[in-house]
């Protein structure tokens, strides 16, 4: 696939591209590779790999990271804190980065003594499967043991926490996907299965939690839609406080979500969702899988924190900010 | 209904609009924000929950008209502005996050000067529409009774042919506002069919005609907003006829998006959570808190994305009617569900006894309202089988 078009026309599409990998059960990490390291390389003047792209953002401490040529002349000292070019040396390792060991590309961002950089792994890097997520699909760990990096690609300050905010939209737009496909599959199932001489769906009880269901997928279709909009919006740009708000509102929508979309989906299943004999679990695991992924207890703490600091004169200017700028 | 056409029906009801604001829409903002801060210092708006139903300003209503922001869906030649339903949304809920008292012109604004419009005649139109965008004519619903709440069609009330006009005897109950309002939009049985909704026709009813008397039905806090209206040989002319006779079915449920999805619908308590955040704001505050508070503006803004995409929607000619059951469903339910998630974290107690508009009364107050939100306009119950019917058509 080629993803080098920089327009946010393609940008717009790319935000339905990986709704549509959540919907059919992604095994790629094509999200990744459309919202996060197509605008990150735009945006540093570098060309996007052909392929599929993941993205392995490093914790703070989880690599250490020092100038390959160091400038021992530097008031710094002879730690490799100072270089005399830009390139570095990388130890340390980054887990559960999802289909790294499958992807055509593995972008690593890190900070480094002269700030954020972003550079491909080679083959230096050692990339193992070494755990799965709650669907059961790869978590990879990627070791660094003293890996050369020749030339890493400056980035801006603050790219690691846009990042960070992109990957859980990511996750957002794939929960919304997957619980698409869920409401189907239960509107189908209580629509031809029979008990009591009847279709499911006759049942009052029974379209009580269909319409909770749907009602549910429709809000995090609505708000990760929302969010979309605005990172197709900034694109190579730095998120600005709008579009922060917005894209929080929903990843933390999605996260919360997620477990109801589940549940309902399975009660309405009965037995045979449990099982193997449907395919129900292929998306109900994932949204349990990708809720994880959020990371939401952070993004929910942080929206709270972002509400209470502006106050009960700037609160409803907030919420209304997220339709206004920009789109 | 095949698989494929199933498929297609779920997607078509949860992917909503997206919403548009047009141009001119922040100006409009910050105009109604300049309005709202002059009368908030004026002390005419005081930031409380439920506005629209408790929050009665006869002078608030007109100054508000005097903007050009009452009757805001009604054409220029009637007195309105023909903004449209984005601009009046825009105002609406400025409105309603202000805790602004609306409570008046809100029927007239919302339902019956829309009605009017669509099926009302000529001389209907120009008696009622240039006082209602005047914010001098207030309405009151007369659809519920005591045996139809959410089954409408079970009305009672009697209309019954007299030589110049319509003879009307019945009690409409939980009659919001019909104690201080001047007319009443009534729905009654004017003949018998073996298809009950058919053979029911609307009427404007003077409130201050003889034969209408109003006794105060009050809510469980001793306010009285609803009332019961019994109607005892009501004349109304032929002229007062709203619509077409018998057709009162066809038009009660035709404008429901508009009832349903609007602000009111998920903002009735957000000025409790502005009161919260106001508190909080200068203390240290705890992940709990936080996450609480996060949390909630989460759903609002994702609520709010699907509110004004059904209103983006209305604004272009369409009437997703159903996608307004689900902004009613998950919006009145957000509203309950945000008083309690407030209570929890609220460093004071709510207390009917404390001072007027601090947290304390407000959480009280609100709290004490949470029954109305899932249960007016239609129960949310009744909603949801709206909402699985569209997916499940057989």
């Amino acid at each position: 696939m080629n993803t080098t078009i920089s327009t946010s026309g393609a940008l717009a599409g790319g935000i339905d591209d990986v709704r549509h990998d959540g919907y059919w059960a992604a095994e790629t990490p094509i999200g990744a590779t459309l919202l996060v390291a197509g605008p990150l390389l735009r945006a540093a003047g570098r060309p996007v790999p052909d392929g599929t792209v993941a993205v392995a953002v490093a914790e703070a401490g989880s690599l250490v990271v020092r100038y390959r040529d160091v400038d021992r002349e530097s008031v710094v000292g002879p730690a490799g804190a100072a270089g005399t070019d830009t390139a570095l040396v990388v130890s340390g390792s980054i887990a559960r980065v999802p289909w790294a060991s499958t992807a055509g590309t593995v972008l690593v961002l890190t900070d480094t003594p002269g700030g954020p950089v972003v550079f491909e792994a080679t083959s230096d890097v050692t990339i193992i499967d070494a755990e799965s997520d709650l669907a059961g699909n790869p978590l990879a760990t990627l070791v660094f043991d003293g890996v050369s990096v020749a030339d890493p690609v400056p980035v801006r300050r603050g790219t690691a926490e846009d990042v960070r905010l992109q990957m859980a939209a990511v996750h957002a737009l794939l929960i919304s996907g997957a619980a698409e496909r869920c409401a189907e599959m239960t509107v189908t199932h209580t629509a031809t299965r029979r008990q009591f001489g009847r279709t499911l769906d006759h049942f009052q009880a029974v379209k009580q939690n269909l319409a909770l269901l749907l009602e549910e997928v429709a809000l995090v279709r609505a708000g990760s839609s929302l969010a979309g909009r605005h990172l197709v919006a900034a694109d190579e740009s730095p998120l600005g406080a709008a579009a922060r708000s917005a894209v929080t509102a929903a990843v933390v929508q999605a996260s919360a979500s997620a477990g109801e979309i589940a549940r309902l989906s399975h009660q309405l299943h009965g037995a045979i969702g449990f099982t193997e004999l449907s395919e129900l679990h292929r998306f109900t695991t994932r949204l349990w899988a990708w809720r994880e992924a959020i990371d939401s207890a952070d993004w929910t703490t942080q929206l709270g924190s972002t509400a209470i600091a502006a106050g009960a004169e700037g609160l409803w200017t907030m919420i209304t900010a997220t339709t206004e700028e920009t789109l | 209904m095949t698989a494929d056409a199933r498929d297609c029906a779920v997607g078509q009801l949860v992917r909503f609009p997206d919403p548009q604001l047009p141009d001119g829409a922040e100006e409009l903002r910050s105009e109604v924000r300049d309005f709202i801060a002059e009368e908030r210092a004026n002390g005419t708006v005081m930031g409380r929950p439920d506005s629209w139903l408790s929050g009665w300003d006869r002078g608030f209503s007109e100054r508000l008209a005097a903007r050009g922001w009452v009757g805001m869906a009604l054409p220029t030649e009637f007195g309105g502005s023909g903004a449209g339903p984005i601009a009046r949304y825009v105002v609406i809920e400025e409105l309603l996050a202000a805790g602004a008292p609306v409570s008046a012109h809100w029927v007239s604004d919302r339902q019956a000067g829309v009605s009017i419009l669509s099926h009302g005649t000529e001389e209907q139109k120009r008696a009622f529409l240039p006082a209602i965008a005047a914010g001098r004519c207030f309405f009151s619903i007369g659809m519920s009774e005591r045996e139809s709440g959410s089954d409408l069609a079970s009305v009672q009330t009697r209309a019954e042919r007299t030589d110049s006009g319509w003879r009307l005897n019945g009690t409409k109950m939980w009659t919001g506002g019909a104690h201080v309002n001047d007319f009443a939009i009534v729905l009654a049985r004017s003949s018998d069919h073996d298809d009950r909704h058919e053979g029911l026709t609307q009427f404007i009813v003077d409130l201050r005609a003889p034969g209408v008397r109003v006794e105060p039905i009050r809510l469980l806090t001793g306010e009285h907003r609803f009332n019961a209206v019994h109607l005892t040989d009501v004349l109304v002319p032929d002229n007062r006829v709203l619509g077409i006779e018998g057709d009162g079915w066809r038009q009660v449920t035709g404008e429901l998006a508009f009832e349903r999805s609007g602000p009111e619908r998920f903002l009735s308590t957000l000025p409790v959570l502005t009161s919260l955040v106001r508190l909080l704001a200068s203390v240290s505050t705890s992940q709990h808190q936080q996450s609480v508070v996060g949390r909630l503006v989460a759903r609002l803004i994702s609520l709010r994305a699907m509110s004004l995409g059904v209103a983006s929607a209305l604004q272009a000619g369409a009437s997703p009617d159903v996608q307004a059951a689900i902004v009613k469903d998950l919006g009145t339910r957000f509203e309950g569900d945000l008083i309690e998630q407030v209570r929890v974290v609220s460093p004071i107690a709510p207390n009917r006894s404390a001072t007027i508009g601090g947290h304390a009364e407000l959480l009280a107050f609100a709290l004490l309202h949470t029954p109305g939100y899932t249960l007016r306009g239609g129960t949310n119950e009744i909603l949801r089988g709206v909402i699985t019917k569209e997916v499940t058509a057989r």
